[in-house]
């Protein structure tokens, strides 16, 4: 039996390699829920939360399952007022499974919960666009069109309810895999954007994200999320192996085993740069209001609506 | 090294990769053997994975003797 590094008094149950940490149930928590104040302070936002609403858009996985968890025990002890967003995306079974499970924490945790069904939203499923795309054979993957519908979903909602930040589940992993992409594509916009987010409260229609758990390891996140025996959904996305993030994962996975911290590296370098190019390259972009539903773009006709209208012309 | 198709559990250990559906990987070992050594022997990186054994969360620094099973959940699932 290995035993805790920190306690030296319970049954270890992850290795932290990059910090040569063997961490118990109690210290793993400790160190997770740190790690989240930390990210939030490190925003500027942690200050910030006393009489505020937070949305936070849980998907039924570990990640945003654990987030709503530790932003609902902060809401306590900063006097903040939390809400739970879930977005059905209409992807069969795993779609319904997801569901109940987000019910069924938001009644245990006794938090407010708000259901969205994709297809009322945005006259179209996921299920019902992947099969459209899979048809016309477009380059543009389901992934890219769920992205795109959760967030402009999310915004919409945590207007609608006043709230004052949306919270999203993405880890330190997610993180890292979006810049790599980002590199890969040459998408230095959306470096820049990644780290203006919170700059970026000036425009009113745009609710601030917050992301957590963007200091915690995808790793950590699992392990909390069964030490906790959290009812959440383990099982894929069917749609997840056509990803890019996919490839990409596995390769930073096997750097990480090979030279622990990697992931970190990774992430600070993601920061640095972010920081140094963001107002070059935003100030260059106007935000406008999209020409069709009125969200902030920085396009006459957002991405989402541009989406909805290129499935509806390859569907008829 | 991988093996497959051994009948019963002698000199081997079982992996079960709980990936939606259960597969198992048989490994080969002599005692008792480092869990990480035994992953990797399997083609599993530790870091992609978290082990349970009898229903517990063990790390990747534990033991394992022929004849034990652990288990696997990857990562990535449900994130």
């Amino acid at each position: 039996m290995v035993l805790c590094d920190l306690c030296k008094a319970d049954k270890a149950i992850i290795k932290i390699r990059y910090a040569s940490l063997n961490l118990c149930r109690k210290c793993l928590f400790m160190f997770v829920e740190r790690k989240v104040e930390a990210a939030l302070k490190s925003v500027g936002v942690l200050d910030k939360l006393s009489g505020k609403l937070v949305l936070v858009a849980v998907s039924g996985g570990k990640d945003s399952t654990n987030t709503a968890y530790i932003i609902h025990r902060l809401s306590k002890e900063l006097d903040f007022d939390v809400r739970v967003l879930f977005i059905n995306e209409g992807i069969g079974e795993y779609s319904r499974r997801r569901e109940k499970a987000v019910r069924n924490f938001c009644k245990n945790m006794k938090i407010e919960c708000d259901v969205v069904d994709m297809r009322q939203e945005m006259g179209i499923n996921i299920d019902e666009a992947a099969q459209i795309l899979f048809k016309s054979g477009v380059s543009v993957k389901p992934c890219s069109v769920c992205g795109v519908f959760r967030r402009y979903i999310m915004n919409r909602r945590a207007i609608e309810v006043g709230a004052d930040y949306v919270a999203t589940g993405h880890n330190l992993d997610d993180e890292v895999q979006t810049f790599i992409m980002s590199l890969l594509r040459g998408d230095i916009r959306s470096i820049a954007r990644e780290v203006y987010s919170i700059k970026r409260t000036i425009i009113e229609e745009l609710v601030p994200r917050i992301k957590p758990l963007f200091l915690v390891y995808e790793r950590e996140s699992a392990v909390y999320s069964l030490a906790h025996n959290f009812n959440v959904v383990r099982a894929a996305c069917p749609y997840a192996p056509l990803s890019m993030r996919y490839i990409i994962r596995k390769m930073v996975n096997d750097l990480e085993y090979k030279r622990p911290g990697t992931k970190y590296r990774i992430l600070a370098l993601k920061e640095t740069i972010g920081r140094s190019i963001r107002d070059k390259v935003l100030k260059e972009e106007e935000i406008k209001k999209c020409s069709k539903c009125g969200m902030p773009s920085s396009r006459e006709i957002c991405r989402a609506c541009e989406l909805k209208e290129m499935l509806h012309n390859l569907a008829s | 090294m991988a093996t497959d198709g051994l009948k019963d559990k002698e000199g081997i250990v079982i992996i079960r990769i709980r990936n939606g559906s259960i597969k198992e990987r048989r490994v080969r070992v002599r005692g008792k053997s480092r869990i990480r050594d035994i992953l990797l022997r399997a083609g599993i990186n530790p870091e992609e994975v978290v082990i349970i054994k009898d229903e517990e969360l063990i790390t990747e620094d534990d033991f394992i003797s022929e004849g034990e099973i652990i288990e696997v959940l990857p990562v990535s699932l449900g994130g």
